[in-house]
């Protein structure tokens, strides 16, 4: 399975960050490739089965404690 | 504007917010919690929803051709400009995650069963990257036709199930206590007519810029006639049952049985929301690359969009572990949690723009450190 | 490579264009999910008892071989005891039979005996017994509104004995006999015999506060063929009534027609009255009711309107009835019967203390916040409920003739 997200993000990489460096858009490449890494660490992390925590059980609570709440 | 030369027409845009807050709605209609009166409780929503609407259509009126990024550079300065833009898009991008989410959960939970999710959420942000990369003009056309078509669905669907009316399932009417109504009100208005506050990416692509307020106000005035016609449409057939379904306009749909030949159109009725649900995820993803784009002050935002989406979709694992809590979400904290993005910003962004008498006049005044527009290869 | 005459840029893009294409095709026809006809055994009816033992579910289905429908062989899949289908149509069903400790796992362990992946959507039937009605019917209904595989327009039944051999017997001239049941509950309740209740229909009513289920009553019964054959076959007849989701009593079958008087569900059926010394029948073309609930002076009071045209079907006696008085003399007679069917539906229900009619609903719409108080007690209220009954029966036709074609001698 972490074959198949690194085959993956070797394509996104090859789709589209390549491009950015042949037209010398250095800029852009900075931000997408940051972007891009981001992702595939979490992806890579959730892989190995590391617990995210689900974010809207933290929304709602965060709501709860600062609202009283007329519905139902 | 060098990062999106298109140009969209009002009637586009008029269904492009249609299909964007449908796109939502349709899975989870507003209104549930006031029961029968659900439809009266959107009718409200509708007001509250034009009168937050009315704020972030200030904002722009104020600053025509301007997304809310460089809005927020141009009123705060730089630096804290720079921080709002990134609250703002945050709320773009999270809501992206709910709809890819949400609509991932109800095919894998009804039709596709033993799919792994990924493969449905995979598929349907994979046409919303190639339409966020080729610019809001096509995912405007993309929604004229889809709006169009789903909308002649509907209402066949409507007819088809007007045998099964039983219009005293509406009945007694009004007797929900009022906060409830109220809240659920609220809810309506939140989810999904005012999140059209995400159209403040968009509105500087309209062509005639007088347009905007008529063509956002009739949007949001004919999707929440639509929703109301939803929520009724599932109260007078499903009667009782309604507040047990998830999913309650799947199950109307699956009653229409017309001589045992025209039964089974769920799954069709499913597929135009799904349409519906790549518009709004389209939007969405656009807004958020463009806005981060012009953050960064890029010649173009199109190397973001996959990137973006690869984060949304993440995310949009990790939203919901099961669906109490998606319900809990929904209806507790959702109406609170989105407004300050929807109200708070664009409101507290027009008072210091009025405060600081900031104003920008056809593009006479362009605020320094902005570089001429450049040509960008497209994609 | 080229694969047409065209600039490298279009070649680039047809390529992608196949490329995508071929993938939508692939992950599109489902996926996963993706199910092949020969691949999967269609249940087209199924039957629910309890076993002896305590707490199991016993389920009997009917599985269609497609093979078979085409006009292939009469192989009959053996059941334990009972013997197979009735045997000399071509039945184009298998029966299968497991238990389980509850209907989801029943019917997954029916696994072991068909040979693929099982679908319900072609499901027509659930036929469940009196005894576990009796005991509670939520138990069984709660996996069909769980599952997306159900359609919402099944057929729910009660047999009198056991729903197994139901399933086991054929009811008409269906090749498949749970879609024959399917067509034979429709067709009762066009004569109002039986209540035609749906999942959803069932649904609505479980779901509402104080409205009970009712549901149709199927048995069998023996028949001789044309070649003098005893064959055993399906009726369907008379509806059982529920409080809460235990079956708590019947209606037969004039007491039927009386909930479907009430429920404004009669469509069409045979009112038989006597009359000048022998019986006549008519032929109800229209009937329409209108409930109207009233509370006064602390009492419940439920107006039912009734609105009912007849033509005369044929009469038995040889007098002249085409004249006004006797017309109106038949009329009634006619509006009496219809009054003795509507009370002793009520009268029943009222003992049994089930609101099968819905009057609880029709107050909760009139009178929304009595209702809050009344909505506890309905079980209680229910029985002393006031019937005002106003029945308009008009005979408006006789048939093509207009006396008897028969000249007293």
């Amino acid at each position: 399975m972490v074959l198949l997200l690194i085959a993956l993000f070797i394509l996104i990489i090859l789709l589209e960050i390549v491009p950015l460096v042949k037209d010398r858009q250095w800029k852009e490449l900075a931000v997408a490739s940051v972007l891009l890494a981001a992702g595939f660490i979490l992806s890579v992390l959730i892989m190995y089965d590391i617990d995210f925590p689900f974010l809207a059980p933290v929304i709602s609570n965060i709501m709860e404690k600062w609202v009283a709440l007329p519905g139902s | 504007m060098a990062l999106e030369k298109g140009r969209i027409n009002s009637t586009g845009l008029i269904m492009l917010i249609f299909g964007f807050a449908v796109g939502s709605s349709a899975l989870a209609p507003s209104g549930r919690i006031a029961g029968a009166d659900a439809w009266i409780a959107i009718l409200i929503g509708i007001a509250e929803a034009l009168l937050i609407a009315a704020v972030f259509l200030l904002l722009t009126k104020r600053f025509p051709g301007k997304t809310l990024v460089e809005i927020s550079d141009i009123v705060y300065g730089p630096y804290l400009g720079k921080i709002i833009s990134v609250i703002f898009l945050w709320y773009l991008f999270h809501l992206g995650s709910l709809v890819l989410g949400n609509y991932t959960g109800y095919f894998s939970s009804l039709f596709l069963v033993r799919t792994p999710p990924i493969v449905l959420l995979a598929s349907i942000i994979l046409i919303c990257v190639s339409a966020a990369k080729k610019g809001i003009e096509v995912i405007t056309r993309c929604g004229v036709i889809i709006v169009s078509v789903g909308l002649f669905f509907y209402l066949l669907t409507t007819f088809f199930l007007s045998k099964y009316f039983e219009i005293k399932y509406l009945q007694p009417v009004l007797t929900t206590p009022a906060p409830q109504l109220l809240w659920a009100a609220h809810g309506a208005a939140t989810f999904p007519l005012a999140e059209t506050v995400a159209f403040l990416m968009v509105f500087p692509f309209l062509n005639n810029k007088r347009d905007t307020v008529p063509a956002t106000f009739t949007g949001i005035i004919f999707t929440g006639l639509v929703m109301t016609g939803v929520a009724v449409r599932n109260t007078v057939v499903l009667g009782p049952s309604e507040k047990a379904y998830i999913y309650p306009s799947f199950h109307a749909i699956t009653t229409i049985n017309i001589a045992e030949i025209i039964n089974r159109v769920e799954i069709v009725a499913s597929l135009f929301i799904l349409c519906m649900g790549f518009l709004k995820t389209a939007v969405l993803l656009y807004g958020v690359s463009l806005g981060t784009a012009q953050l960064c002050s890029l010649r173009s935002y199109r190397p973001l969009v996959v990137p973006v989406a690869v984060l949304m979709s993440i995310l949009a694992l990790y939203n919901f572990p099961n669906p109490v809590e998606f319900v809990r979400f929904v209806n507790n904290a959702y109406p609170v949690y989105a407004l300050p993005f929807q109200l708070v910003i664009p409101l507290l962004t027009l008072i210091i723009a009025v405060i600081r008498k900031t104003e920008q006049r056809d593009g006479n005044s362009e605020p320094k450190g902005r570089r001429p527009p450049t040509e960008s290869k497209r994609r | 490579m080229r694969l047409f005459p065209t600039t490298e840029k279009k070649n680039k893009k047809l390529c992608l264009l196949l490329m995508s294409l071929l993938i939508i095709v692939v992950l599109f026809s489902g996926c996963w999910d993706w199910m092949e006809l020969n691949d999967i055994t269609i249940i087209s009816g199924i039957g629910l008892d309890e076993t002896e033992e305590q707490g199991k579910i016993r389920l009997t289905v009917q599985v269609i071989r497609p093979d078979a429908l085409s006009g292939g062989g009469g192989d009959t899949g053996g059941t334990k005891g009972g013997g197979g289908l009735g045997g000399d149509e071509t039945q184009a069903v298998r029966l299968l039979t497991t238990t389980g400790e509850t209907v989801f796992q029943a019917i997954r362990n029916l696994g072991t005996q068909a040979s693929h992946r099982l679908f319900l959507s072609h499901t027509h039937v659930v036929v469940i017994s009196r005894e576990a009605a009796e005991k509670g019917i939520y138990r069984f209904i709660d996996f069909f509104a769980r599952d997306t595989e159900p359609r919402p327009n099944i057929r729910v039944l009660i047999a009198e004995r056991e729903a197994g051999e139901i399933m086991r017997h054929a009811s008409g001239v269906e090749s498949i006999p749970a879609l024959g049941l399917y067509r034979a509950v429709q067709t009762a309740a066009l004569n109002a015999l039986a209540p035609d209740i749906t999942l959803q229909d069932a649904k609505i009513r479980l779901a509402s506060e104080t409205t009970e289920l009712v549901a149709p009553l199927t048995k069998l019964y023996v028949e001789e063929g044309i070649d003098g054959e005893k064959k055993t076959r399906v009726d369907v007849a008379g509806t059982a009534v529920f409080r809460g989701d235990k079956m708590v009593g019947t209606l037969n079958k004039k007491e039927t027609r009386g909930l479907h008087w009430i429920l404004d569900k009669v469509k069409t059926g045979i009112i038989v009255i006597e009359h000048a010394g022998g019986k006549q029948s008519l032929e109800i073309v229209k009937a329409e009711s209108k409930i109207t609930p009233e509370i006064r002076d602390n009492e419940l009071v439920v107006k039912i309107k009734l609105d009912v045209n007849t033509i005369l079907g044929d009469q038995q006696c040889v007098k002249i009835l085409t004249e006004p008085d006797e017309i109106a003399l038949l009329e009634e007679k006619q509006t009496a019967e219809i009054r003795t069917e509507i009370t002793g539906a009520i009268k029943k229900a009222q003992e049994l203390k089930a609101d099968i009619f819905g009057f609880g609903d029709e107050f909760h719409r009139k009178y929304p916040e009595q209702w809050k108080k009344l909505e506890q007690h309905w079980v209680e209220l229910f029985p002393g409920i006031k019937i005002e009954l106003e029945i308009k029966s008009d005979i408006k036709g006789t048939g093509a003739i207009r006396e008897p074609v028969y000249r007293l001698r």
